[in-house]
């Protein structure tokens, strides 16, 4: 960096000028489209369930539902789209084909649900996974039955069940 | 001299401004490498739609950079901000997502977003180990795949919402071949058209609605719960009759229109009353039920296109009078001789709170958006912003009162002008109990509707619907709740979240169980 500045004025400047416009990149990245905004809503969890979300995509670990804006247009996080992402701190911990636990604090928007509204604004319903042992029922309290399982050392709707519901804050669009 | 000084400020300045930028971006996300990335990749771009295959591409290179061995386990198109609903009608689209996948243990996933030709945010996470990488060659291309879904189902079209447009995605056939998803709408719901990436061949199309759910009823207060013969359905809403019990109304999802039902014994049986014109659209948010003039029941169904009024016979019109705007909530106060009916628009220019005596004449109370609960006598109703504390209003026949809340509340039930306890549901506390400005939570179950028995003064009986959570009551007027039914689905299968509870008498109640979502053949 030293040797990077040294130099007569005049190309010392220049070098100034390159050093200004990277950095400066960094307001672009400052836009309001990007993820700057702070919500609080009721979190709760599902597993199982269809295979595809309502964005058409198969539902897996880091998706997460929330309003649909023709059931619910007083939401304003009901006319997110797809892809959406948001971050949550503390993460939201799960667990993996293999049993192990894996913490997301990234989740990405691919599904819908709720359509009565009853939970208020800003509600996300995060997706647990559709893991289960050989023996038990691909079912989870609260998902269609029966659902779209795939093997696994662990049941993902204990996952689910155990996370309950939390008020949380996140950060989104 | 001075000339470089000057220069050097100006430098200087743009240098700050730079960290300053940097330094937010920091702010945001999770490391430096996130800030450089989000620094240096997030740059203004020309719009550059690609088509399924054109994405792969880039993401293949981009992904033999990452790991060698890495491959594509999902790849989908998603929403760029400046979308509109023509977007991806030419099978282009400006934004896909992917996952990358490194099979090699201990494995891991690196969540790419490609937007106008560049990648532009990365994400690497540990692998679920659920993903299967989508190998193998693509004759047909989004562009094809969009031509023959039109023409094998023209009645798909682009969506207006969460999904703006036509979007695509890559996935692996019921047989393991490629296929490419192609989404957008049927009858304004989400729906998907797979086609065979080699073959072209249609393999499903199916949109996104409801089956199972309906109405559960009760003939001891709450405490014992049967399924009535309305089952199947999804239900949005119901109203008790006010001018007799055990009379009731359903308004429903059904065939692409609203229909309602009508129960005479208490939500035992339920029967077709009659059903709202296609222009209603095939949505009703709400359900209310007020005694006209002349002692006859009149029924009001709030939907996006208006509100809809019925009086007998058999046809429905829209009242007049009211501004554009979805008309979500609905509550009535009455007297022996006279109402007033409530309406909150919920979005839109308009959006605010109306009231009428008349349903000619409106007056628009507050331009907030409300959500409206009555009380056990249908003689108050408290109107609530969700959002913000100390913003309630208590409405009655011929006033409106600013009343002052602790919590921000979604759901009300009980008395709300003091003389017996008030049951609130609120946002960050659960359910609980407000009587003589004390406050107490004292459910925490998730919950999705709320209500009290007409005689609740003296019996302090109140139901709340669970989300997900059984039903549950109390005898005491909210101080403590006991689970009367666990599992709603044993009794009538639905989705589990009880939507709606009605009392149609002191000891007759009923509680909609919704439907679950599934994917319908079109």
């Amino acid at each position: 960096m030293a040797r990077f500045l040294v130099g007569n004025w005049r190309r010392r400047l220049w070098r100034l000028a390159i050093l200004a416009i990277i950095l400066g990149l960094g307001l672009i990245a400052n836009r309001p489209t990007a993820y700057a905004g702070s919500y609080s809503g009721w979190f709760t969890g599902y597993a199982m369930g269809n295979r595809y979300g309502g964005a058409g995509v198969e539902i897996r670990q880091t998706h997460f539902a929330n309003h649909y804006y023709e059931w619910c247009p007083n939401d304003p996080a009901a006319w997110w789209g797809w892809g959406t992402r948001i971050t949550t701190s503390p993460p939201i911990a799960m667990h993996d084909a293999y049993g192990r636990q894996i913490s997301y604090s990234r989740f990405y928007l691919y599904d819908v649900g709720d359509p009565s509204c009853s939970q208020g604004n800003y509600w996300v319903d995060i997706y647990f996974g559709r893991f289960k042992p050989d023996f038990d029922p691909c079912d989870c309290p609260r998902s269609p039955s029966p659902g779209y399982c795939k093997p696994g050392a662990w049941n993902s709707c204990w996952d689910a069940i155990t996370f309950g519901r939390q008020w949380r804050s996140y950060t989104g669009p | 001299m001075r000339k470089k000084s000057v220069l050097l400020v100006g430098v200087g300045l743009v240098l700050l401004l730079g960290l300053v930028g940097t330094v937010a971006a920091l702010a945001r996300s999770n490391s430096l490498a996130d800030a450089l990335r989000e620094s240096l990749l997030v740059l203004p771009q020309r719009a550059q739609p690609m088509t399924l295959a054109e994405a792969r591409e880039t993401i293949e290179t981009y992904a033999q950079k990452w790991q060698p061995e890495a491959e594509i386990a999902l790849l989908c198109s998603w929403d760029h901000p400046e979308d509109s609903p023509s977007s991806g009608q030419d099978g282009r689209r400006r934004a896909w997502q992917a996952i990358l996948l490194d099979s090699t243990p201990p494995g891991a996933e690196l969540w790419i977003s490609l937007v106008d030709g560049s990648i532009v945010e990365e994400t690497e996470q540990p692998s679920a180990w659920d993903l299967v990488p989508l190998i193998g060659r693509l004759t047909l291309d989004s562009p094809e795949a969009l031509t023959r879904t039109l023409a094998a189902k023209p009645d798909f079209a682009s969506a207006d919402g969460k999904g703006k447009g036509v979007h695509f995605a890559l996935e692996h056939s019921p047989t393991g071949s490629l296929a490419i998803t192609v989404r957008g709408a049927h009858d304004s719901l989400p729906a998907i058209v797979s086609v065979d990436a080699t073959t072209g061949e249609v393999l499903a199309a199916r949109f996104l609605t409801f089956n199972s759910g309906g109405i559960l009823y009760s003939s001891d207060a709450g405490q014992t719960w049967n399924a009535s013969n309305l089952t199947g359905i999804m239900v949005n809403a119901i109203a008790a009759d006010p001018l007799t019990e055990h009379q009731a109304y359903a308004a429903t999802t059904q065939d692409n229109q609203i229909a309602v039902y009508q129960t005479q014994d208490g939500g035992k049986t339920w029967s077709l009353t009659s059903s709202l014109p296609p222009a209603a659209g095939d949505w009703p948010f709400s359900l209310e039920a007020i005694a006209g003039p002349s002692q006859t029941t009149r029924l009001f169904v709030g939907t996006a296109s208006g509100l809809w009024s019925w009086a007998g016979g058999r046809e429905w019109s829209l009242v007049r009078g009211l501004p554009d705007g979805p008309k979500q909530w609905l509550a009535v106060v009455q007297s022996e001789t006279a109402y007033r009916l409530f309406v909150s628009i919920t979005a839109g220019k308009h959006r605010g709170l109306y009231a009428s005596t008349d349903l000619s004449s409106w007056v628009k109370l507050a331009d907030s958006i409300y959500r409206l609960s009555e009380s056990f006598d249908q003689k108050t109703v408290l109107a609530t912003d969700e959002q913000q504390a100390h913003r309630a209003l208590l409405l009655s026949i011929d006033s409106e009162t600013e009343i002052e809340i602790a919590e921000p509340v979604l759901h009300a039930a009980g008395d709300f002008k003091g003389a017996a306890p008030m049951i609130l549901h609120s946002p960050p506390s659960g359910v609980g109990r407000s009587f003589r400005q004390a406050e107490k939570w004292t459910l925490s179950a998730p919950v999705a509707s709320l209500a009290a028995a007409p005689d609740f003064p003296t019996s302090h009986v109140a139901i709340a619907g669970g989300f997900r959570t059984g039903i549950y009551r109390t005898t005491d007027a909210g101080q403590t709740w006991y689970q009367v039914l666990a599992d709603p689905s044993s009794v009538l299968q639905g989705n589990d979240e009880i939507v709606g509870v009605t009392f149609l008498s002191p000891t007759t109640v009923i509680a909609v169980n919704g439907g679950e979502q599934i994917w319908q053949d079109f």
